[in-house]
């Protein structure tokens, strides 16, 4: 395979660009994180610094070249400054969800046989304690916060303070080793390990290489353009690929300012506090922001209500000209500009989207109603599609020129295509170099001619739009034998607010049925509002009424679909989950095989 | 027979909603009980059964009638007596007359009723004719819960009978309140801050969190809980280090 250099801004590595965009903004803003409730900024040379002392003291321990270190933390400086630090010896830095169990831990450990984690505090660092007998190769453990741990002392585990200052010796020792060392990392090499979430059989490690990363960077403005003062809002987990490129890697080419959300619970709050220009979701988090409104809407008077609906019909109309091509008149322009100034411009303030120029989804299938309501609302949300083995984003919207409905087009220096079997297949700089010690899952996921299998199943339009329909794995063939997508049937399920997310059924089976899980808030809502008894959860999926709200969401979502594709029966899943639970991803999407394999008895109670 | 439905209880203080939707069902000769931190909303749910507040939304039914929004002296006549919270005693009025005002909505014989109270709780005769206000906390819990008993009440209300006592004295409390039950069928509804004693003594239980019911079952199920256990029993796998200073994160289930 030949290699042409891919650089950005002269470098051909990311963490050559890093030390170079550190010097050149030093005293700038690079992250803002939250301290006891009050906004705290540090800047580029923060980040140099504590990044090359974390580099030192790794180098130091004895951490070779091409070695994974793992990271268990929520997003927070200190991530990327570990992340960046290892990235910078040659080493390979891999996070770790800190809704991993014990376990799972281990497994991540033995499989990328890393010799040093970093874990954020007490709570982290208690499931090594609890599973080190079946991890011995990883000799040394940092944690970053010591609360709770003043008079904790065991030989393999050291403090972030005190690693910091081993990396400080080092660095009087030897005072040009990092910068020499940082020189020799190649683009081929590994920039960081991610660990795919695994729906089916254990994780894998994605080896997602440094050029791969400058082809995302380099191709980066292409497609969608940052400011050097724009603000963004890091929330997703690091660990995941997404987050990775669009709160560590692109701010190093685009030196945007990265603001840590302080949890995934107070995300909407930090939403608003920072109103990012900028702002990369998963469905779930559009879906929750649309369903605030609607809430905020049914609990609106009499005049609020009629002028709510009268700007969002002002704004649907719009977006719906613009979205076809069509001119926009101007008595309808006019009246946007009211609709806009009296209600729209207030709730976009609201829920912190004041100052967004486009906000971008990922990482799992959107409704395309959603993305119009949002275009109705006057925030262009523009969807793309990756994959951690494609390194970030494949095909993109543009804000410009958005097809809705699509994943839209393949980013210039990349190849698309669409096998036999319907599965999109690709190829270029992005593609990954392999998963990590796993030579005959690689080679499974090329064809023979070396492009990436995705596993999803789509198509190409005439405009060169990629229109998703779902995954190989995902297909159902029904004992009838019609083939059924099922992830376009489950997202237009999802578009209703009573509904977090479904799972159709119906794999060798009559017929197709569906597990709901619903969304506590709403449907919490929706019960008391009609005055419904319940007590917990479980009672409130088990109220005749809820299930015929969903039922009424189900009639209408058949309506849209052919014959074959309806959905006859359905069953609410009636504990609450959380990311903790082997069903859900840390994205918080049902994943099909655990949720068959979970609740086999309300399947079969279907059939 | 249900003697208590609450259903999708909604009530307020000023702009604050303390109970946000609760439903809950009391059967004739159960004691049943509500767990829940400070600020849950445990107290105000026993003042809106009470009548002493009314809830914005929702209803509540003694044995079949409804009472939402009926005066507490209204409830009190149809069968309910509150034991409140810190006791409230008549401080300046005797044992004997702070039992009799238990009795104050009744027109037929008492005496019977006041020898029971007495049997249950001796130390009340012995110390019949002295003010209330000289009794301990204990005795003085003691009366509280034997003037409720003068109303012969169908459902009798307890806000955290523990309240202030020594544990020796909360366990004693929880016996009788206990052999009331089993022994003159007494229904009661506990609020309570220790759950071990009350999941102990109840036949079921209900969790309350921010003004919500999150978990509900019969109390040997809550008791074996892993976030029963973790939150409210205190017990806690210390782990490898030896202490913990984090929790898990509830799943109430």
């Amino acid at each position: 395979m030949e290699m042409t250099p891919i650089t950005v801004e002269g470098h051909d590595t990311v963490v050559k660009l890093w030390a170079a965009q550190c010097a050149r903004y030093g005293k700038r803003t690079a992250h803002r994180e939250k301290e006891l409730g009050v906004w705290q900024s540090y800047s580029w040379a923060d980040y140099y610094d504590h990044a090359k002392r974390i580099g030192l003291a790794l180098l130091k321990l004895g951490v070779q070249k091409g070695e994974p270190v793992l990271i268990l933390a929520e997003d927070r400086r200190e991530w990327l400054y570990c992340d960046l630090g290892a990235a910078s010896i040659g080493a390979i830095p891999a996070g770790v969800y800190t809704t991993d169990s014990a376990g799972q831990l281990t497994y991540l450990a033995q499989d990328s046989g890393a010799r040093v984690l970093f874990v954020e505090n007490d709570e982290q660092l208690d499931k090594f304690l609890e599973a080190r007998g079946d991890m011995p190769g990883l000799e040394h453990v940092v944690v970053l916060d010591r609360d709770g741990l003043a008079t904790f002392d065991d030989p393999q585990v050291m403090f972030f303070d005190d690693f910091l200052a081993m990396g400080e010796a080092e660095a009087k020792a030897h005072p040009t080793r990092f910068e020499d060392t940082l020189k020799t990392v190649q683009p081929e090499d590994p920039r960081m390990l991610i660990y795919t979430s695994g729906t089916t059989g254990p994780p894998k490690g994605a080896i997602i290489t440094h050029r791969n990363i400058m082809f995302q960077l380099e191709v980066g403005p292409k497609v969608l353009a940052y400011n050097e003062d724009d603000e963004l809002l890091c929330f997703l987990p690091l660990c995941h690929v997404l987050e990775r490129l669009v709160s560590v890697e692109s701010p190093i080419a685009t030196g945007t300012t990265v603001n840590f959300a302080e949890s995934p619970e107070t995300v909407f709050d930090n939403l608003q506090e920072v109103s990012p220009h900028s702002f990369t979701g998963v469905p779930r988090i559009w879906e929750k922001i649309y369903s605030r409104v609607t809430i905020l809407r049914s609990e609106a008077g009499w005049i609020g209500g009629k002028a709510f609906d009268w700007a969002f019909r002002v704004g649907t109309k719009r977006a719906t000209l613009l979205e076809t091509g069509k001119p926009v008149g101007a008595g309808l322009a006019l009246q946007h500009k009211l609709a806009d100034f009296f209600v729209l411009s207030n709730l976009r303030r609201m829920l912190g989207l004041s100052r967004a120029r486009r906000v971008t989804s990922g990482a799992a299938p959107i409704s395309p109603e959603l993305i119009r309501w949002f275009y109705a609302l006057g925030t262009p949300l523009i969807e793309g599609y990756g994959m951690t083995e494609g390194s970030g984003v494949t095909t993109i919207n543009l804000p410009e020129d958005n097809v809705i409905g699509t994943v839209g087009k393949v980013v210039p220096g990349m190849e698309l295509r669409i096998s036999d079997e319907g599965e999109i297949q690709y190829s270029g700089p992005s593609v990954f170099a392999g998963y990590w010690n796993k030579p005959e899952k690689t080679a499974e996921t090329f064809t023979d001619d070396g492009w990436l299998r995705t596993g999803d199943v789509g198509r190409i339009g005439n405009d060169g739009s990629l229109t998703i329909t779902g995954r190989i794995k995902d297909i159902i063939i029904t004992a009838g034998g019609k083939n059924i997508t099922p992830a376009e049937i489950e997202s237009r399920l999802k578009f209703s607010p009573y509904i977090s997310d479904a799972v159709v059924i119906g794999d060798k089976r009559k017929y197709l049925s569906c597990l709901i899980m619903i969304d506590q808030e709403n449907v919490e809502k929706f019960a008391q509002d009609r005055q419904i008894p319940f007590s917990d959860f479980a009672s409130l999926t088990r109220a005749s009424e809820v299930r015929e709200l969903i039922g009424e969401v189900v009639r209408d979502t058949n309506k849209e679909f052919a014959q074959v594709e309806q959905i006859k029966d359905f069953r609410l899943i009636d504990i609450l989950l959380t990311a903790e639970d082997e069903e859900l991803t840390p994205t918080m999407k049902l994943k099909r095989s655990f949720v068959e394999k979970q609740h086999i008895a309300l399947i079969d109670d279907m059939y | 027979m249900t003697v208590l439905k609450v259903r999708n209880v909604e009530t307020y203080y000023g702009a604050i909603m303390a109970l946000r939707g609760v439903s809950i069902d009391v059967e004739q000769g159960e004691i049943v009980t509500i767990l829940g931190a400070n600020g849950a909303g445990k107290t105000t749910l026993m003042k809106t059964i009470a009548g002493l507040m009314d809830p914005e939304k929702g209803n509540l039914a003694l044995m079949g009638n409804d009472i939402t929004g009926l005066e507490p002296d209204k409830i009190v006549r149809q069968g309910l007596a509150l034991v409140p919270e810190g006791r409230e005693v008549f401080p300046y009025l005797t044992i004997d007359e702070n039992l009799r005002m238990g009795a104050f909505t009744r027109s037929d014989s008492i005496a019977d009723d006041l020898e029971l109270v007495y049997s249950y709780f001796p130390i009340l005769k012995e110390r019949a004719k002295q003010s209330a206000g000289y009794l301990s906390g204990g005795q003085q819990q003691m009366l509280a819960i034997g003037r409720g008993l003068m109303a012969r009440p169908k459902l009798m209300l307890l806000d955290e009978p523990s309240l202030g006592l020594s544990p020796l004295l909360t366990q004693e409390i929880f016996d009788i309140i206990g052999r009331l039950n089993k022994e003159q069928g007494v229904t009661m509804l506990i609020v309570e801050q220790n759950a071990h004693i009350a999941l102990e003594t109840a036949h079921k239980g209900y969790v309350l969190e921010m003004g919500r019911i999150v978990m509900a079952g019969p109390a040997k199920e809550l008791q074996d809980s892993p976030d029963i256990q973790e939150f409210y029993l205190g017990k806690s796998d210390a782990g490898e280090r030896g202490q913990k200073r984090w929790k898990r994160r509830k799943t109430w289930r």
